[in-house]
């Protein structure tokens, strides 16, 4: 039986300068022309990272890790949703930049409810 | 607790293994993973809350087996959340190259 917990991962190469590719990860004006909402990022640790798509719960975050011009991970959730950790992770190659996509289920401990008697 | 909370945990993971192998006792489980019976019980009910296991009584015998229709949910997950990737590296790459 295949590991169940829920990983999504998606690599794309691009001819660009990493510097202009993560001004497109961290510029939340830049990266809302293709994430495909309105989103806003603080790049900082701890900053503010925001989704809002038309018709669809709006995504709240905080930047967990950030390594400046290499890699950015935050963690989010819709009101209702259970939190997911993305990581985007850039990578310079001969002829312009690979990067890497991971979002991923968060573990989390599960708290037994035991009934208390007076 | 639903699906994603029942398999956020590393042993609830491993036991759902087991059960898909065949029908198994929380007794039989518990010959294979080093914590309580009582521990066991505790997972069983977090997989069993979760829709991801049935129970089927035998007499005094409690069996446990496999949903495997809830895993469906894991698998839509992962088909929504790779397809929303795939539209947004899309995008990206039409407009830097």
């Amino acid at each position: 039986m295949q590991d169940p917990l829920p990983k999504v991962e998606r690599t794309v190469h691009l001819r660009v300068s990493s510097a202009d590719l993560w001004q497109h990860l961290v510029d939340g004006e830049l990266a809302s022309l293709w994430v495909g909402g309105t989103m806003t990022i603080d790049p900082r640790l701890n900053g503010r990272v925001t989704l809002k798509t038309e018709g669809a719960p709006a995504i709240f975050g905080t930047v967990e890790e950030i390594a400046t011009g290499q890699s950015i991970t935050w963690t989010w959730r819709t009101a209702e949703g259970e939190p997911t950790q993305v990581t985007l992770r850039l990578e310079e190659v001969d002829d312009g930049c690979q990067l890497t996509v991971t979002e991923e289920m968060l573990q989390y401990e599960i708290v037994f409810v035991h009934p208390t008697f007076a | 607790m639903d699906v994603f909370a029942a398999l956020s945990d590393p042993t609830r993971r491993e036991m759902l293994r087991h059960i898909a192998d065949g029908p198994t006792t929380a007794t039989e489980l518990a010959r294979l993973f080093p914590i309580t019976r009582q521990a066991v019980s505790k997972h069983l009910a977090a997989l069993d809350g979760a829709g991801l296991v049935e129970r089927i009584s035998s007499g005094r015998e409690v069996r446990y087996s496999l949903r495997s229709e809830r895993l469906d949910d894991v698998m839509g997950w992962v088909a929504e959340v790779g397809g929303e990737w795939d539209q947004r590296l899309a995008r990206l790459k039409k407009r830097l190259g």
